[in-house]
């Protein structure tokens, strides 16, 4: 069961900063997010919300609704434990026959084989998510860091100088 | 004592590593409660969605079967030409219309959920 809120108040006071700090960091993120993907496949499919058909409402009510506090898990529910993992073959192929809206399976194309992938648990997201390296404070680049030398200040200067008394002339306008 | 140690020599160190520990464990929130976006959860399965960066969402799912334990990770990436899809080594797939149906929903559905909970962690730090 997923802590739908996260209990800050129980954290130690440094990991409620660094809480705080990233809640910022993936707002922005997500928000941004969320806005290049719906507007992509907006532009791409022309697509948008769309009314949910009454009979996926309550499944769409269940996604946002916590699972029976009595029963504490989604899995301890009778009618979810008498299902098996379903197989590839069932996960994959047969995505159009059920509730389309709230069954990720559909995501997935039909005609790609799951067992070719067998990787397991966190590394994948070890793999994607930043490092401690990535949050390090960025080096100032060097000619960020150094005021222009003296002399080439003068030699741009003179560039410029020289640009402005040429005025509107166009040396490069063969037909003139 | 370890940690002190490290502390110590690297001191930057031990912040960079806290951010990215904290940046992780909330990404980790959110993808499990990404997963939940689709209803319950089969036993013995392990379910996330969420938003890795600015053009990138992500949907891993792993269970077991007779054959043994499967994992598929999908990447959906924003690019100029469109949103494409990985799984596994380096192929791109483009979407299907219900497919893309689909992801549209279940991320309008993510930012509603997600979201809401981030900007009040937000409102308790600015108190």
């Amino acid at each position: 069961m997923t802590e739908n809120n996260i209990p800050l108040d129980r954290l130690p006071r440094p990991e409620q900063a660094g809480i705080i700090e990233a809640a910022g960091k993936r707002i922005v993120e997500e928000t941004s997010g969320a806005r290049n993907l719906l507007w992509a496949l907006q532009q791409q499919f022309a697509i948008g919300p769309v009314q949910v058909e009454s009979t996926t409402q309550p499944a769409r009510q269940a996604a946002y609704e916590a699972p029976d506090p009595e029963s504490q898990s989604y899995a301890n529910m009778p009618e979810y434990q008498a299902s098996a993992a379903p197989s590839p073959s069932q996960f994959y192929g047969d995505g159009a026959s059920v509730d389309t809206y709230t069954q990720p399976a559909s995501f997935i194309d039909p005609a790609y084989d799951a067992t070719h992938s067998v990787v397991s648990s966190d590394a994948y997201f070890d793999a994607i998510t930043p490092s401690p390296e990535d949050f390090a404070p960025k080096a100032e680049p060097v000619w960020q860091q150094h005021t222009m030398n003296p002399d080439a200040q003068a030699l741009a200067d003179q560039a410029r100088q020289n640009i402005a008394e040429l005025g509107g002339q166009n040396n490069y306008d063969l037909a003139a | 004592m370890m940690s002190l140690l490290a502390n110590f020599l690297h001191p930057g160190q031990a912040a960079e590593d806290r951010r990215a520990n904290m940046y992780k464990a909330l990404i980790h929130w959110e993808a499990k409660v990404g997963g939940e976006l689709f209803g319950p959860i089969p036993k013995d399965t392990r379910r996330e969605f969420f938003c890795l960066d600015e053009h990138t969402w992500v949907w891993h799912e792993e269970w077991k079967d007779k054959k043994g334990r499967h994992a598929v990770t999908t990447r959906y990436d924003v690019r100029p030409n469109g949103v494409l899809k990985s799984q596994g080594a380096n192929t791109y797939q483009a979407l299907t219309r219900d497919e893309a149906q689909n992801l549209y929903n279940a991320v309008t559905m993510y930012y509603e959920r997600v979201t809401p909970e981030l900007a009040r962690l937000q409102q308790l730090g600015q108190r």
